[in-house]
């Protein structure tokens, strides 16, 4: 890139830098003197144009990262990321998909089949901590085949392109697994001794009803 | 009526080649033309110029020049033949459309009272 522009649009250089390594390689310096083109040309109008490059920046970066992470998971991800990947997502499914149930008829599943204490159980907690256990030692074994070709583990770990499934799944299977585990109402059914003795009447009750 | 290879080029790509089919042009050059030959309603920024450039690259449709063959530091890209025949596949086909109208007489079509005259 060259220095001169760079120095005339430090901000906007450093932004360029957000587009993916093969796109910005190629195409920052060009994008750098088109912008100085446009601004040198006498009949233009610089706040227009700034209006627009303040438009065109974002929208065409959430592109080109689409695009960079779409044909990244199709070229090089290996097929056992996808696998694993596709799997701990189909673990999530009946979770999303109850929550969204429930919230669209409040109170009405509570007494149907997918509330049944077993059924309930797998997945509420079950599937969702399988998902995140499968997508962290997906992770791990990815991250150990690539520390012995000599990428750190700290390059793997911000390599969001590659990592993306593992992380997002890995995520919000703990986050559910959490926000389970501390949950009032299902203390009983994950049996967290803590929540038991807190909530030792629903406890009970919940004791009960099964 | 004439078939486009695959389906019509999207309208900022038609813009670009129709941009390029005269000569060879860098970024800046190219947005203007672009501009002007919609009569202002493609507008692009240089991320959705080099965007568009760089998929029409990988779809062998422009190319660009080597950088020393030209006297700025300016890139400039240009059409390749596959572009000019897609470029001319896609102009054939709005040709044939155009006739069309033209003969069911659609841009001379008035209505009175819901009913064509």
């Amino acid at each position: 890139m060259s220095n001169d522009l760079r120095r005339r649009f430090p901000y906007y250089s450093r932004l360029l830098r957000l587009y993916p390594p093969a796109f910005q390689q190629r195409y920052a310096q060009p994008m750098l003197q088109t912008l100085a083109d446009m601004l040198d040309d006498p009949a233009a109008n610089r706040a227009s144009i700034w209006a627009s490059v303040a438009l065109d920046l974002p929208l065409t970066l959430a592109h080109q990262q689409f695009v960079y992470f779409g044909d990244t998971m199709t070229r090089d991800t290996p097929t056992y990321i996808k696998v694993t990947s596709a799997v701990s997502g189909l673990m999530l499914v009946p979770f999303i998909t109850a929550l969204v149930a429930n919230a669209l008829i409040p109170g009405h599943l509570y007494h149907s089949w997918p509330w049944h204490y077993h059924i309930l159980l797998v997945w509420v907690f079950i599937l969702p901590a399988l998902a995140a256990s499968l997508s962290v030692i997906t992770f791990a074994v990815w991250s150990i085949n690539r520390w012995h070709r000599g990428i750190s583990f700290w390059r793997s770990a911000s390599d969001l392109a590659h990592n993306w499934p593992m992380l997002l799944f890995a995520a919000a299977g703990l986050f559910i697994v959490i926000l389970v585990w501390f949950h009032d109402s299902v203390h009983c059914i994950i049996g967290n001794p803590i929540a038991q003795l807190q909530n030792w009447r629903q406890t009970w009750a919940c004791i009960a009803r099964r | 009526m004439t078939k486009p290879s695959s389906g019509l080029l999207p309208q900022v790509t038609f813009n670009i080649l129709l941009a390029l089919s005269l000569k060879p042009r860098h970024g800046y050059e190219l947005m203007q033309q672009v501009n002007a030959d919609s009569a202002g309603r493609v507008k692009l920024g240089p991320g959705a110029l080099y965007g568009s450039i760089k998929s029409l690259v990988e779809g062998g449709l422009i190319e660009q020049i080597p950088p020393q063959a030209t006297a700025d530091r300016r890139r400039y890209y240009q059409l390749t033949s596959h572009g000019r025949a897609r470029l001319g596949a896609d102009i054939k086909y709005y040709e044939q459309t155009v006739k069309l109208a033209r003969d069911r007489q659609i841009f001379t079509l008035r209505t009175v009272g819901g009913s064509r005259v």
